[in-house]
């Protein structure tokens, strides 16, 4: 499964304003909003949803990565976004290191095989030290993608 | 006492529905990182470090996947039982739907 189908390019955001883990994760859910992916849906209610899971244990996987993520009824296709936290954030992450890369993943409610392939996808892609490198040093969408 | 042994041990996976995904890797992967025995998970051809939630992940593990666990090592006994178990559970509570 590749990472660009299923990341919505017009909800990355190079630059997280949130300074907190909730607060980035919040920001990511609006930004899928604005790109028109999350029609009708409640905003709340999947925005807590990311954060109980989190409350379950933390998606941070170490080396700056975080994967917060859910499943939702109101989402009918997986979606996604990646977003840059240059000063990092805490997250409680695997290795205790603050968080710069965020990708979120929201999957419908009944359909886990899309789930687990996007977090392979996503895994398989910053397994890559040198891409990691340089998505926390992108600047723009466009270079986000490209290194997508 | 410690106890040393190379284990092999077959497992097919649970956690309905969606198999070995992040929450059961990154538990699987804690055990493994405070344990002092080696860890290895093989899906076919595919070799993942225990130590590492990534490596897990990249498995592709749905349920109904058979893993082979090696654990070398110091106290690899009695990390077994505990790996398997995270591997094995039923169904997994994991992701708060939305409305629960």
């Amino acid at each position: 499964m590749k990472l660009t189908s299923f990341l919505i390019r017009e909800a990355i955001q190079p630059a997280l304003v949130a300074t907190t883990r909730d607060g980035a994760i919040s920001e990511m859910i609006r930004s899928l909003q604005a790109a028109g992916k999350l029609p009708g849906a409640d905003l709340a209610d999947i925005t807590s949803a990311v954060l109980r899971r989190e409350q379950l244990g933390s998606t941070g996987i170490g080396r700056g990565i975080a994967i917060p993520h859910s499943r939702h009824r109101d989402v009918p296709n997986l979606v996604g976004t990646v977003a840059l936290a240059p000063k990092g954030l805490a997250f409680d992450s695997i290795d205790g290191e603050p968080v710069q890369v965020l990708f979120l993943l929201i999957s419908p409610d009944q359909q886990p095989g899309p789930h687990l392939r996007a977090l392979e996808a996503v895994v398989q892609k910053t397994k890559d030290d040198g891409l990691v490198a340089k998505l926390r040093n992108a600047k723009t969408v466009d270079e986000i993608w490209e290194l997508l | 006492m410690n106890t040393m042994a190379l284990i092999r041990q077959n497992v097919v996976v649970g956690i309905a529905p969606m198999g070995l995904h992040m929450r059961p890797a990154m538990e699987f992967a804690k055990l493994v990182q405070a344990a002092r025995c080696t860890v290895s998970v093989f899906h076919g051809e595919k070799k993942a470090d225990g130590r590492s939630p990534t490596d897990l992940l990249m498995l592709f593990a749905p349920p109904g996947t058979e893993l082979t666990l090696e654990l070398d090592g110091d106290d690899a006994d009695a990390l077994l039982q505990p790996l398997i178990a995270i591997l094995t559970a039923e169904a997994e509570g994991d992701e708060p739907r939305a409305g629960s």
